[in-house]
């Protein structure tokens, strides 16, 4: 019997998660199970404390507010949102407050229907526990430590492409019956190195490479008059068509031939359908990054460079469709990115006389997010050079910032757009001596205004990039000194850290900030990701610890160095890796930097992770209020 | 209580009438609502039934569907869905408005689907859309097979929104104005899996807790003060 109760409810769960998550039987069997409950505007579901009863809510319509003991919101929950999943992970009572703020409609799913289907559905318990993360802030979004943090079917090694190799061009081949001279003449028609040779029913029966007229024919003793069979290696190893380049790659090694013969059923017995050879294998393969560096030390101009950079792009539009994982993502391409740079300094040097700049010690550093090694999509250009004052080498600063201002002009090529604010190497201010560096923090730190408070925050995440490191060491051992006599700086670079507090949640297509303010596009930058690189910057200088720019890195540096806090930096260093993964994506689809999100834009897993970042940067601000005793100045 | 149900069943058996055994278990059961409680410890039954047509002697039912609500909330565990076997043809109309084909039903003997309604119904308060057309025609379908008429408190929604509007004379306003695809509206109620009875029933009960949250506030807070009319 068909009940349309049933199936009302049904079509519902389905579109949310986690219920999308299980089969149509699984859905119906909850559905026809679940509590439809009306909650008046204004009303208490839950309090604090209270045991809860053996279900947990969907909201089919209206809102809910989750509260905490102080009345602070939490969470604000709306159409497809789940709440109150504490009686399926935990026996312990509800640690929030729930009230409607409007009239509302819940779906209460029984735990005893639900549970069976959390032991077969890993994501279904990753859901539930990112989920639960909201207002108890001790279990987080999945770990991701793999290359690919999808746990299923992921033997491949990324560098290797998974893609079917395309086989279906016409194939070129020759009769059994022709001569050598014919079979090279319609190598030469087609410019391809190799032929196979056919039989009446283009039956592949052995195959010719320029290899073989070379030593057989033109160096050997066989004349071009004679019959193709002499000269040809036989019989042609064939694969049926639809094999990935490993797959193909593995058969060629096998059987050391550079050449595949592709046939109907893979077999010598049917017809001839292309032919692979290992050149094709790497010209696919042009995306392995390794490839793309060896292009990138190979090319002679900035148009050369801005292709292969075009090229990173597609690798990680297939990275971030493939979940690879974030970390693993970044340090791939920013070793691409320093490559790059470092291909530019190369060009520039060369272009500009390589005999000017002997004896110069200096070194490029990366600023801002290609310094902390989280450059996915092209931004500004932040950079800067440090050079040692020689003064036996004449006009040192002069050429420094003409080699500068090639590198950038070459990084603009490649569509690195130039810093609006001149925070580059080529701006005489930031192409400096090694002392002139030093005098320049010195100032900065003591004398703090706004603007030098911005550029520490730039300038913190710098990172060598090209020649000579040791002068970066003795700049940031310099700087460490200078902390040490004024924590006042740190105090203000605190004060700075939380300026942009993030938003409470969304809330259907808002964002919802702390005061209840609605607004409708989020700048996943400046309050979300910002406040995190600050948090990590402040605290890593805070202790003293050089060398790790990375965010991701210094909080987990930092989680080794606080243990009592290490569950707060690795919840951190997580938030961080999801908002870059969303930031890209969103870059991606958007064609732009994917720094303002619409809520809209934005499915409902995507917006839960969002939220849930949300709430260690909160936790962080907490936590930095404190150490700094902001309280006052605030 | 017990004097009061021996009267209800002494004024019915007075036609000297034996009553088929379901009609004699909800007899037996059934009491009458206490009228002092709070709505929201009231339970009510929401029930809609689709027939093949709006003619009371004529027409029969075809399927029945309905819901129960204690403190706004419905239980879809505890609900009904029942299609009737209908031996007579319906006439092109129904087939019009539900969907239904004869040669589609695998249902319930007529005798089987009144005896499931009257047991799940039992002393709730019975709530539908222009409710007395079903109670009529259930009524009928409860003769036709050796059992009585419902005892129940009755409310119909659509009378409970005119009330809400016009407290004093709610008949002064115009019925057409509060149909149930109006009030679905009107109450942001998505009206899918319309003219199906469980569809409808569900439905009307979403209106229904709606409804008498707009009344309780109006300060109908009792179920004595829900019922009167």
């Amino acid at each position: 019997m068909k009940n349309e109760i049933v199936h009302r409810i049904y079509d519902f769960l389905k579109e949310y998660p986690p219920f999308n998550l299980l089969p149509k039987e699984a859905i119906m069997n909850i559905s026809a199970n679940v509590m439809v409950k009306f909650i008046p505007d204004n009303s208490i579901l839950f309090e604090i404390g209270e045991i809860p009863p053996p279900m947990f809510y969907i909201v089919n319509e209206g809102a809910i507010h989750l509260h905490q003991e102080d009345g602070q919101m939490v969470d604000h929950c709306d159409e497809g949102d789940v709440f109150g999943i504490r009686p399926l992970l935990a026996e312990s009572p509800y640690l929030l407050t729930a009230k409607s703020s409007e009239d509302t409609i819940l779906y209460c799913i029984r735990t005893q229907d639900f549970l069976p289907y959390l032991t077969h559905h890993p994501k279904i318990l990753a859901f539930l526990a990112s989920n639960f993360a909201v207002g108890s802030g001790n279990m987080f979004y999945k770990k991701s430590t793999s290359p690919r943090s999808d746990d299923s079917n992921n033997s491949e090694n990324v560098y290797t492409e998974l893609f079917a190799i395309d086989t279906q061009k016409t194939p070129v081949y020759c009769h059994i019956q022709h001569t050598i001279q014919e079979a090279a003449v319609t190598m030469a028609t087609h410019q391809i190195g190799s032929i196979v040779v056919c039989d009446q029913e283009i039956r592949p029966i052995g195959i010719v490479t320029d290899k073989d007229l070379r030593i057989k024919v033109v160096a050997g003793d066989i004349r071009k008059k004679e019959n193709i069979s002499l000269i040809m290696s036989s019989p042609v190893i064939c694969v049926k068509p639809g094999l990935s380049i490993s797959e193909l790659q593995i058969l060629m090694i096998k059987n050391r031939i550079n050449h595949l013969a592709v046939t109907q059923d893979g077999t010598i017995q049917s017809k001839l359908i292309g032919v692979v050879s290992e050149h094709d294998l790497v010209v696919q393969q042009a995306d392995n990054p390794s490839i793309l560096i060896r292009e990138i030390r190979k090319s002679q101009s900035g148009e050369q460079l801005k292709r292969i950079r075009d090229k990173v792009e597609r690798l990680i539009k297939k990275y971030i469709a493939q979940e690879v994982s974030i970390s693993f993502i970044t340090q791939v391409v920013s070793g691409i990115n320093d490559e790059i740079i470092q291909q530019a300094i190369r060009l520039s040097e060369a272009k500009l006389g390589k005999e000017l700049y002997k004896g110069i010690k200096y070194c490029w550093l990366a600023l801002g997010s290609e310094g902390r090694e989280e450059q996915l999509l092209r931004t500004d250009q932040d950079n800067a050079l440090i050079y040692m004052q020689n003064d036996s080498i004449p006009d040192i600063k002069e050429k420094c910032i003409r080699l500068a201002t090639e590198v950038t002009s070459i990084l603009h090529e490649v569509g690195y757009e130039y810093c609006p604010a001149e925070m580059m190497a080529s701006n005489p201010s930031w192409c400096q001596s090694v002392e002139e560096w030093q005098q320049t923090f010195h100032r900065w730190i003591y004398q703090p205004g706004e603007k030098e408070i911005m550029m520490c925050t730039i300038f913190f995440d710098y990172r060598p990039v090209y020649g000579e490191k040791s002068l970066v060491t003795s700049l940031t051992d310099h700087i460490f000194q200078l902390l040490d006599k004024q924590e006042v700086f740190l105090h203000l670079l605190a004060k700075n850290a939380l300026e942009n507090p993030p938003p409470l949640s969304f809330f259907r297509n808002f964002i919802v900030e702390k005061n209840g303010e609605h607004k409708d596009s989020f700048d996943i930058k400046l309050r979300a990701m910002m406040p995190l690189t600050d948090a990590a910057r402040l605290l890593t200088l805070a202790n003293r610890t050089g060398g790790e720019n990375n965010t991701c890195k210094r909080f987990l540096a930092l989680a080794d160095i606080e243990p009592q806090n290490s569950e707060l930096y690795k919840m951190a260093a997580d938030a961080y890796e999801i908002l870059i993964r969303i930031r890209t994506k969103h870059g991606f689809s958007k064609n732009d930097s994917g720094r303002y999100i619409q809520p809209n834009e934005m499915d409902k897993m995507d917006r839960l992770l969002l939220r849930n970042a949300f709430q260690p940067i909160d936790e962080l601000q907490k936590l930095i209020k404190i150490r700094f005793q902001l309280g006052g100045i605030l | 209580m017990w004097s009061k149900l021996k009267q209800i069943i002494g004024k019915t058996t007075s036609d000297t009438k034996t009553y088929a055994d379901f009609y004699l278990q909800y007899l037996e059961a059934y009491y009458k609502p206490d009228l002092k409680k709070s709505i929201h410890e009231q339970s009510f039954v929401i029930l809609d039934t689709e027939t093949t047509g709006l003619d009371l002697g004529q027409d029969n039912i075809l399927s029945i569907g309905a819901v129960r609500i204690i403190n706004n909330t419905i239980d879809i565990s505890d609900s009904l869905s029942i299609i009737v076997k209908n031996q007579q043809f319906q006439t092109q109309n129904a087939v019009a408005i539900h969907g239904l084909v004869q040669t589609d039903i695998k249902g319930q003997s007529e005798g089987e689907s009144i005896a499931a309604l009257f047991k799940f119904v039992g002393s709730d308060i019975i709530v539908g859309h222009h409710i007395a057309f079903d109670i009529a025609m259930l009524n009928k379908l409860s003769r036709k097979n050796g059992g009585g008429d419902l005892k129940n408190n009755l409310l119909d929604t659509s009378y409970l929104a005119r009330r809400l509007d016009h407290t004093t004379d709610p008949d002064s306003l115009d019925r057409k104005e509060y149909t149930l695809d109006k009030l679905c509206s009107r109450f942001k109620v998505i009206p899918k899996a319309r003219h199906t009875a469980d569809g409808d029933a569900f439905i009307t009960a979403i209106v229904f807790m709606k409804l008498i949250q707009k009344l309780y506030i109006k300060g109908v807070t009792s179920t004595g003060q829900l019922v009167r009319k």
